[in-house]
């Protein structure tokens, strides 16, 4: 028998016998496959799809957060420390003592 | 959604084959489906999002692996637990049968179950790495490339372990 008789018999005996499986394994194979692949959906949503998202959605409000608060110095920053506010400070400096250690410091930092 | 459609079709087209390769070297139908099972799992999870063109020679890397553990298992089981079970089974296994055409082809005029049983004894008799050589390029019809990928060794390595396989199994073959 060629070698080329060989393998040609040898593949179509194989897929024969590939095709005519009994129900039961065919069934058992159905199975894992449906296994398989709802595995691979269950993976990529418990450890992969969410994370990076999640990161980037975190990432994205700290830095509209970062954006939007004004920063120390500029006169966005001081307006919106309102005179209420600013008291509130003074009295809670003056309560610890503060005012009275170094008052010309404090003086300086309440102003405009 | 598309990809899943496409991995689902490649597992329906392969399963069974990938069962018969699995019941050739473990030749046990429960073992073979869980290597069976073991492999689609793991392309699945691991290697979905590899080209489609990769998906095969993968699926086959992990099927053989999937066996070679199983069978270390076994061996470990058959070691210390049941030291006499695998000479019983080697005692019970049956004869092969006639042959319908000795002059020509091995495998002419038998029922498809049949040519399968001996096509199968044939193959298991081979070493392992004929074995996979000959089953990924003969059956399931893999380029060298494809199958170098699949057995994890060289192209020529896979030429090699094919020729002698071929040679080996003709031989076998006609013996009956």
């Amino acid at each position: 028998m060629s070698e080329e008789r060989l393998t040609r018999r040898a593949r179509e005996v194989y897929l024969e016998s590939a095709s005519s499986l009994d129900a039961a394994t065919r069934t058992a194979l159905a199975v894992s496959r449906r296994r398989a692949l709802a595995s691979s959906g269950a993976g990529n949503l418990g450890q992969g799809a969410w994370w990076p998202s999640g990161a980037v959605a975190a990432a994205v409000m700290l830095a509209a957060m970062l954006w939007i608060s004004p920063r120390p110095g500029t006169e966005a920053y001081h307006a919106s420390l309102d005179e209420a506010g600013l008291s509130e400070l003074m009295a809670l400096g003056q309560e610890l003592g503060l005012g009275d250690e170094e008052p010309e410091l404090y003086a300086w930092l309440g102003q405009p | 959604m598309l990809r899943t459609r496409a991995l689902e079709i490649f597992l329906a087209r392969i399963e069974a084959r990938a069962f018969r390769i699995a019941s050739i070297a473990l030749s046990n139908e429960a073992d073979a489906l869980d290597a069976v099972q073991e492999a689609m799992i793991k392309l699945a999870r691991r290697y979905a999002s590899r080209p489609e063109a990769d998906w095969a020679p993968l699926f086959h890397r992990i099927l053989t692996n999937s066996i070679r553990d199983s069978l270390r298992r076994r061996r470990v089981r058959t070691r210390w637990l049941m030291p006499f079970r695998a000479e019983r089974a080697e005692e019970a296994a049956p004869a092969w049968p006639e042959p319908a055409d000795p002059a020509g082809d091995p495998l002419a005029g038998l029922e498809a179950e049949e040519a399968w049983r001996i096509l199968a004894k044939g193959l298991r008799s081979l070493p392992e790495r004929q074995r996979e050589a000959f089953v990924l390029r003969a059956l399931e019809g893999l380029d060298v490339a494809q199958c170098a990928q699949a057995m994890g060794c060289s192209e020529g390595s896979v030429k090699t372990h094919y020729f002698r396989a071929v040679h080996a199994l003709r031989g076998r073959l006609e013996e009956r």
